[in-house]
């Protein structure tokens, strides 16, 4: 029965109440994992272009196109080069056989017009030389078989004048074989023989791979061709079509070593379950070494064990380098992610979506540092991130001299992360003058993490270090990982350390230059976005000092970075968004062009700090400083600073009249009540006005946009309890939450209110709203702590309702209240003692 | 204090053994075993085939699917069964029993196809699911014909062997499945999709699959003009919720939705056969881990039992491409026997006394189904 009664209660108290929501993003946020994973270690100062889809990162594998240098094709066409003899131009083969399409080469051929359709060009006319006449009818039947590969006019396959894919690829393995038959050319004869194993990889003709792969491109100069690792690459199709899984794993790690273009699907198609056995079929040391690395490649955890056998079988293993950066990366992530944006490590797991047919970026919930697993996985990584400091300490001088620059930038940054500024130093001293560009930029990037993790941060001495740093990493942020947004996510960093050391002006600065980075923190709507920082975090004095730079000439070289309009790495937006479509995305302006919040922000952030801290006269200060219309014209202040803050709180819906969002006249009426009290004059009626704006000005009231910048059901929740910045506003809940949720301020002033003789139905109206403060005080204190979003807060009967029952029960305010819940009188009835 | 509308406790009693009585008497429905074959090739084995032989008479076999294509700017035929395997190896079989072609289509294109497409799309999903069967009989005939192809056996009688098997596919294929799960603004679309299928084959039976949400919100979701549904007792939960029971089949939820009268079409059972782990940090969801099962994760040694289905990871671990991290939790969602033993009553209560019901599962994995043959012999038996 209690129970159904407080439902009934909790209903009225509602719809008297029912608040008016800001709208956030509160739910979780659904970002690409690579937008906030920490990342300061450019996996490409050690690994090459084509390595770039095997970096540790959440989307580099799928969106990343195979041999986008085109190697592959190079090779091959210098192979149709050397066949051809001096005077054709390998840029011309190119663009016969992979600059323009099969239909144009085929119309060309047909109509006899080549040359008219490749004017100039070397190779066509050398093709059409009667003695290379065989190479030219070759190069036909590869751009049939191409064209019957691609042709699709009819997705349904159900039009009967579209081209039978499997005929047409039938037919070319007939005039191979008829070719095949007619030439003696080495060339040609490798050739043709690759053309029948490619078609009767499709048309399922397995044996038949197999046996033209073992007896001509398994070994000898088929192996050497680049036609080689593409036939390795079919015949491992073909033998797991025949269910033999190993060799076919076997097989795919020498595609993988030996070709570019086929590296991805190589990656994808191996069984990296099969490792062990698949070694057993390696010839040497470095197809072992091979064979590990695509296992390590598949695994998102530590590989540290892969990468000792490695360097044990082939320290010049051309994979050790990203391999190691794909260490680096991962200890990055369990590391700093989780310290930096309050974010889970972004990587680890990645849902499929049955629906959409893709992998899906994880709904982040927010990290629980208090969790005792958190803790103790930290330590195993703190553990790791030694492990693998000391990996390359004792392989360092194993590796290829050639390499020796990066394992030194490796190490300097393991060393950095670790707090080891001394050993990290002397590596960044060994590494060459000369070294390539993107080293140079990468150890200037290590300067900066040494500085902030090193002594003093907040000294002018290092403040003008880090100037010059960053300036430079602006100028050459082309230079860290494309699509990584390294620059950025290291201010948000520099942010973080800055914090930890109480200069929270260069934090917050720094925090808004990173603005684009996401962090649990900065899902607020655009007004509230670059004074977040310094709502949660600044004092008074610290905005007088921002309002201060606004105009000081005087900047230091520090200050001037901090302040500088935003530069294009910061804009730098997550990969396929652009600048304007992140602010559609936002649907607003995004404000922090310049990092320094506007004057006007500014003086309203320092007089909502002085309302919280209950300085009127500061509050009113910074307020009148404002224009008046101020708030009716900014932000979201006019819809909810409209309702009387002084009214009962009963009054929802709102009957009384709406009034112009006006700060300067609120606080200039509550120092009037105030000033009431000192005089003595009517102090029960002062102090119960006082209690009304201090209640309305707090979660639970009509006014709460003094008090806080956005309101959230969730903040009240287990989920934003743990949370550092978890969603929510202000510094409400640590700071002032006694105030703002537990109504402390509002209940002090209706006690008093009963301690200066009130009239009888003021002093009904006083307890009610003691005995109603408390039950929402109650609310505030249980919620939090309740994990399930639906569960039931345990019944709470205010002592002050059965109190207010007993000695009010005649006056005219009580049988309102009761009029405007009618159950009111049950539940008391039902839960008294 | 009584309730006013509470029945007095004796009147109870009676009411409880008379339904207990109808509950326990005898049905005359006759349940039939089916399968669904939801994977991209072929790949049904010999030992498949035997394994199938007392589970299932029929096989649902995805033949492809049914996606929007912005490229195309029309609705496309999606990861096409290849049925290649037939022949692939002598190993390699059908299934035994009927098969029904089932063609996937995704809400999504009912919400981009205009009413004036439907009948080309009807067009093209039949003419497709023909030719995929003539393909499978062909096919089906070529393995015959092969597998006497060392014995000596006069090619004439061999041919005729071959063509007789290939009318023998054809004649076992009867019926066409659609599953789609549409919404209030799909509903026409497809409603007029299934008609103008069926007028294309008007003499197979058509059916669709019905979710639950379906079946229970009929008034806003329509009944499909169809001659059988197919009432999908699966999904029933949102994975990505740490607190779910069960995200796969829950008994409670099952229950808030069978409710009303009974469905006013010949109604079919689709029940899962599959688990899978569901993966949390903290509350976050991070991933399914697909090859978890009851009795694996019972096994493992990186697991601890913290609950009916669910357990904690005791040490960082890498399944796949998933890295568990110590203190991750995992749901293992599936149907279990316990969660069976509440679900095949409320089944039962939805069921028609009489006539012909089918039970299919899904889905059809050899190396999953070895060794559980009993357990869904069991459940067949207690939906009789």
């Amino acid at each position: 029965m209690k129970l159904r009664y407080w439902k009934y209660w909790i209903a009225c108290v509602s719809t008297l109440f029912l608040p008016p929501y800001v709208l956030v993003n509160s739910c979780g946020v659904d970002f690409d994992p690579d937008a906030y994973r920490m990342a300061f270690f450019n996996p490409l100062a050690g690994a090459t272009a084509p390595q770039v889809p095997f970096f540790y990162s959440y989307s580099q594998l799928n969106s990343e196109a195979a041999d986008q240098q085109q190697q592959d094709y190079q090779r091959n066409c210098q192979e149709w080069a050397q066949q051809m003899g001096s005077g054709v131009k390998l840029a011309d083969i190119m663009a016969v056989v992979y600059q323009g399409t099969p239909a144009q080469f085929l119309g060309a051929y047909q109509e006899k017009e080549l040359m008219a359709a490749y004017p100039g060009n070397t190779f066509v006319a050398a093709l059409l030389r009667p003695e290379n006449k065989k190479l030219l009818d070759y190069l036909h039947l590869a751009f049939r078989a191409e064209f019957a590969h691609f042709a699709s006019d009819d997705p349904w396959g159900l039009d009967e004048s579209v081209t039978d894919r499997n005929r047409s690829l039938r037919e070319i393995v007939a005039a191979a074989r008829k070719q095949l038959k007619a030439t003696s050319n080495a060339f040609l004869r490798q050739r043709l023989t690759y053309q029948i194993l490619l078609q009767q990889r499709y048309l399922g003709g397995y044996r038949e791979v197999i046996d033209l792969y073992e007896a001509n491109f398994a070994k000898g100069p088929g192996a050497q061709s680049m036609l080689g690792p593409w036939a390795t690459f079919h015949a491992a199709y073909a033998y797991r079509q025949i269910g033999d899984r190993i060799k076919a794993g076997y097989l795919l790690s020498r595609a993988f070593s030996g070709s570019e273009s086929k590296k991805i699907r190589s990656y994808f198609d191996f069984d990296a379950k099969s490792v062990e056995r698949i070694l057993r079929l390696a010839n040497s040391p470095a197809e072992k070494a091979v064979i590990i690395t695509l296992g390590a490649l598949h695994n998102p955890g530590r590989s540290l064990t892969n990468l000792t056998e490695i360097a044990r079988l082939d320290p010049a293993c051309p994979f050790m380098p990203l391999l190691v950066g794909r260490e680096i990366n991962k200890l990055e992530d369990w590391l700093l992610t989780p310290a930096v944006t309050f974010f889970p490590p972004a990587l680890g797991g990645q849902p499929w979506s049955e629906d959409e047919n893709t992998w899906q970026p994880r709904e982040e919930a927010s990290v629980d540092p208090n969790a005792q697993y958190q803790v103790r996985n930290q330590i195993k990584d703190q553990q790791y991130l030694h492990d693998v400091i000391r990996f390359l300490e004792e392989n360092q001088q194993r590796f290829p001299a050639a390499q020796a620059d990066f394992y030194r930038l490796a190490l300097a940054h393991l060393y950095g992360i670790d707090g080891q500024e001394r050993k990290a130093r002397n590596q960044l001293a060994m590494i060459s003058a000369a070294a390539p560009p993107v080293l140079q930029v990468q150890s200037k990037l290590e300067e900066v993490v040494l500085l902030s993790r090193g002594g003093n941060l907040t000294s002018e001495a290092t403040k003008l270090d880090l100037a010059e740093a960053l300036l430079y990493l602006q100028k050459h942020a082309d230079l860290l990982a494309e699509n990584w947004r390294i620059y950025p996510k290291l201010l948000l960093y520099l942010a973080r350390q800055f914090q930890v050391q109480g200069d929270i002006i260069s934090a917050g600065l720094l925090y808004n230059r990173a603005l684009l980075i996401p962090t649990n923190a900065n899902l607020a709507s655009g007004y509230y976005r670059s004074i977040a920082f310094f709502d949660r975090y600044a004092s008074r004095e610290v905005v007088d000092a921002l309002l201060s730079l606004h105009q000081r000439k005087d900047k230091t070289p520090f200050e001037q970075v901090l302040t500088a309009p935003l530069t294009a790495p910061e804009k730098e937006s997550p990969s396929g968004y652009s600048w304007d479509e992140y602010q559609d995305f936002w649907q607003e302006e995004l404000e922090p062009t310049y990092p320094l919040p506007a004057t006007e922000k500014l003086l309203d952030l320092k007089g909502t700090i002085a309302f919280r801290e209950n300085d009127l006269t500061g509050a009113a200060a910074a307020f009148n400083a404002l224009p008046k219309n101020y708030w009716q014209e900014t932000y979201a202040f006019g819809d909810h600073l409209q309702y009387d803050p002084f009214a009962d709180a009963n009054h929802w819906p709102w009957q009384g009249t709406l009034l112009p969002a006006d700060k300067q006249e609120i606080v200039r009426q509550a120092i009037g009540v105030q000033q009431q009290i000192v005089s003595g004059n009517n102090n029960a009626q002062a102090h119960y006005l006082l209690g009304n704006l201090y209640f309305n000005s707090s979660y639970w009231g009509n006014s709460w946009m003094l008090f806080s910048y956005g309101r959230s059901s969730q903040e009240l929740s287990f989920y934003s309890a743990y949370g550092v910045e978890n969603f929510h506003f202000g510094p409400n809940d640590r700071r002032y939450s006694n105030v703002y949720y537990g109504l402390e301020r509002a209940m002090a002033q209706y006690q008093q209110v009963l301690r200066n003789s009130p009239p009888a139905e003021l002093a009904a109206k006083a307890m009610h709203m003691l005995a109603y403060c408390d039950e929402l005080r109650y609310r505030a204190d249980t919620k939090p702590a309740i994990r399930d979003w639906d569960a039931k807060i345990p019944p709470y009967f205010s002592p002050f309702y059965q109190e207010w029952q007993q000695k009010y029960r005649q006056t005219q305010t009580y049988a309102t209240r009761l009029r405007e819940c009618p159950l009111l009188e049950d539940y008391i009835m039902e839960n008294r003692k | 204090m009584q309730p006013k509308n509470m029945l007095p406790s004796g009147v109870l009693l009676l009411l409880v053994f008379f339904s207990s009585l109808s509950c326990q008497s005898q049905s005359t429905r006759t349940i039939e075993p089916a399968f669904y074959y939801w994977k991209t090739s072929w790949q049904f084995t010999k030992a498949d085939a035997a394994l199938a032989q007392p589970l299932a008479s029929r096989f649902y076999v995805r033949y492809f699917d049914v996606d929007w294509n912005a490229g195309y700017a029309q609705a496309i035929p999606v990861g096409v069964l290849d049925v290649n395997g037939i022949t692939y190896s002598p190993e390699n079989r059908l299934s035994p029993g009927a098969i029904v072609p089932t063609v996937f289509i995704t809400n999504r294109t009912m919400e981009k196809l205009t009413m004036e497409d439907v009948p080309v799309l009807a067009d093209k999903i039949v003419r497709k699911i023909q030719r995929i069967n003539e393909e499978v009989a062909q096919l089906a005939g070529y393995a015959v014909y092969d597998d006497e192809v060392n014995d000596e056996t006069d090619w004439e009688v061999r041919q005729r062997r071959a063509d007789s098997a290939q009318a023998a596919v054809l004649s076992n294929i009867g019926e066409i499945q659609l599953d789609c799960d549409w919404t209030q603004t799909t509903r026409d679309r497809f409603f007029s999709l299934l008609k103008e299928v069926q007028l294309r084959v008007p003499n197979w039976t058509l059916s669709c699959t019905l979710r639950l949400h379906q079946y229970r919100d009929r008034k806003e979701s329509g009944i499909p003009p169809v001659s059988r549904v197919m009432l999908m007792c699966y999904n029933t939960g949102n994975v990505k919720h740490l607190a779910e029971n069960n995200a796969i089949i829950d008994p409670g939820v099952i229950q808030t939705y069978l409710k009303g009268e009974p469905y006013p079409l010949e109604i079919d059972l689709a029940l899962p056969v599959f688990y899978w782990g569901a993966w949390f940090r903290g509350t976050s969801f991070q991933g399914l881990l697909r090859a978890m099962t009851p009795e694996s994760a019972a096994q493992s040694t990186f697991l601890r039992a913290i609950g009916d289905n669910r357990y904690q990871v005791t040490q960082d671990t890498v399944i796949n491409q998933d890295y568990l991290r110590e203190g991750d939790q995992i749901r293992i969602d599936g149907p279990g026997p316990a969660v069976m033993e509440t679900v095949i009553p409320l089944l039962r209560g939805v069921l028609p006394r009489q006539g012909l019901v089918r039970v299919a599962f899904f889905d059809w994995d050899y190396e999953k189904m070895k060794g559980h043959e009993a357990s869904i012999l069991e459940i067949l038996d207690r939906l009789r």
